[in-house]
């Protein structure tokens, strides 16, 4: 459990708040998709999370603990997938045979396992230099599910992947997924990650917008497509898509539609309130 | 979690893993340090040779270049190591890379204290060992001379400084080390050339203070040399500065700790 208790954050140098007194609970085992407009602290909150910064105010806990003590026992529960990333000059399996000892639940058939979902040579002794962009991110993100850790934050993971690699990426997390670990995706990519989500996270820099499991968001809201004007009239949001609209309808127990989350991240951009009125109903 | 208290400060096996990682990502910089520390060491020795033979076999020609350059490189390379202490750090991937690394701070900094501020005068000492016997050999082998002695690196020092102001030396290396572990700390780009620099300006305006209240507290005021005793005068100041390098560099290293244990990633990723 991730519980984030009036957490303020602001970078040196600046006089507004990047993250505002934010407080939520995240329960364990689930994938949560953090979505938020840029510059609202989506990476930011992934790193306090991590403790990698110090918040202003509040705290972060994860199992209790507070994660800016970075305790060993925390930091080996908590991986990181950065956007942009600094691997060392050394082959894959050197990088393992260093890395690994310090995560207890570490599993080489895991890795393995995951190297061949993204169709990357498991013999491990190419040079994590010489790799692409997204080969490389492909070979961190295996070993940082590999490492079995309770909590895994990715921030834009799918960014640099082809779309053979978006498509493994999914299969990937999809198989990845237990009811001990929690794994947190800050991306705009939504599309990549829209059927692997179990909760939707969205935020601004001052409150949380949104956050609801799949289940709950299917249950009040409704995702339609439509070329009926009248119904894009009684729609909370709706936007021109091809062929028609689309469009979010309050869903009054008759739709079981698929969730379009760049409709729902609008118009939780737009409509806050709204949003906020129709998910706080019994 | 329930891991007990002790081991999440220090925990030999994760101790031993940090040294191990350690090493496996510095491996190939140690190599060039040591092959530059020997190169150059092989050069002066060999120089030292020439002279050796050029001067007909005066000792005092060539001893001098060994001892003092042996010092000044030791200094050189000792400080070097140690501005390379935080340069993981050096940038946003690096800071990341190490932060998250599962072991505590003291693990990280004990390890990091090994590698670049007890290894390099260890790795030198060798170095210096190999390099004077090389010496010796080139002049017993193709310059007939069979009366040099290796020099040792203690031997060396010996031959600077008296007995006393040896271990003052050892002390003023431990200390700039420590300098520079602290300089690395706070600047892990460029670290040596800022802490130098950050240093300079330290003694000029530590001289210059110096120079100022001297001058006031002792203007016009003079003293009969005769009932001075320089040698008291000589200890009390060996002892002082001894005294001010063992404190200094338990500061650097106390102050470099507890910013490398509160450092994260400030900038914006």
């Amino acid at each position: 459990m991730i519980t984030i208790d009036n957490l303020t954050f602001t970078y040196p140098g600046r006089h507004n708040p990047t993250i505002g007194n934010l407080s939520l609970q995240l329960p364990e085992g689930s994938v949560y998709g953090l979505l938020g407009r840029n510059g609202v602290g989506k990476s930011t909150l992934l790193y306090l999370i991590a403790g990698l910064l110090t918040p202003n105010t509040g705290r972060i806990e994860f199992d209790g603990i507070d994660t800016r003590r970075r305790l060993p026992s925390t930091t080996a529960s908590i991986f990181i997938v950065p956007e942009e990333l600094t691997l060392p000059e050394i082959s894959l399996r050197d990088y393992v045979a260093i890395n690994a000892p310090f995560y207890p639940n570490f599993s080489h058939d895991d890795l393995h396992r995951h190297l061949e979902t993204f169709e990357i040579d498991p013999r491990m002794r190419y040079k994590l230099t010489n790799l692409s962009m997204g080969q490389r991110k492909k070979v961190f993100m295996s070993f940082a599910l590999a490492c079995n850790t309770p909590l895994v934050l990715m921030d834009e993971p799918t960014n640099g992947l082809d779309i053979p690699g978006k498509l493994a990426f999914r299969r990937f997390i999809a198989s990845s997924v237990n009811e001990n670990r929690t794994i947190i995706i800050s991306t705009h990519q939504v599309r990549d990650i829209e059927t692997l989500l179990d909760n939707v996270l969205i935020i601004d820099s001052e409150r949380v917008l949104l956050n609801a499991s799949t289940a709950e968001i299917g249950r009040r809201l409704a995702f339609v497509h439509t070329s009926d004007a009248e119904v894009a009239a009684r729609a909370l949001y709706a936007q021109p898509s091809v062929g028609g609209i689309s469009a979010v309808l309050p869903n009054d127990g008759s739709f079981d539609t698929e969730i379009n989350l760049e409709c729902l991240f609008e118009l939780a951009s737009t409509r806050p309130d709204e949003l906020a009125e129709i998910f706080n109903k019994q | 979690m329930n891991t007990p208290a002790s081991s999440q400060i220090f925990d030999g096996k994760r101790f031993l893993a940090v040294m191990r990682r350690d090493w496996r990502l510095e491996r190939n910089s140690w190599a060039i340090r040591i092959l530059a520390m020997f190169g150059v060491l092989l050069m002066v020795e060999l120089f030292a040779a020439w002279l050796f033979v050029a001067a007909n076999g005066f000792y005092e020609d060539s001893y001098p270049v060994i001892k003092y350059t042996c010092w000044f490189m030791l200094s050189l390379f000792a400080c070097l190591g140690a501005s390379q202490f935080h340069s993981g750090y050096a940038t946003a991937g690096g800071r990341l890379n190490e932060l998250m690394n599962p072991a505590s701070t003291l693990e990280k900094f004990c390890s990091r204290l090994i590698f670049c501020v007890v290894a390099v005068p260890l790795v030198y000492a060798a170095c210096w060992e190999i390099a004077d016997w090389v010496r010796v050999f080139v002049l017993d082998s193709y310059f007939n001379v069979s009366t040099t002695k290796h020099v040792s690196i203690l031997d060396a020092g010996n031959m600077i400084f008296e007995r006393h102001n040896i271990i003052l030396s050892w002390f003023s290396l431990a200390s700039s080390q420590a300098a520079y572990v602290l300089g690395s700390t706070i600047w892990p780009k460029n670290s040596f050339i800022k802490t130098l620099g950050a240093m300079a300006v330290v003694q000029f305006i530590y001289g210059f203070a110096a120079e100022y209240v001297s001058s006031t507290l002792f203007h016009g005021r003079t003293v009969d040399v005769l009932v001075v005793d320089f040698q008291a005068i000589a200890d009390i100041f060996i002892n002082t500065v001894t005294i001010a390098s063992i404190v200094s560099a338990l500061f650097c290293y106390i102050v470099a700790y507890f910013r490398m244990r509160e450092d994260e990633i400030i900038q914006r990723m």
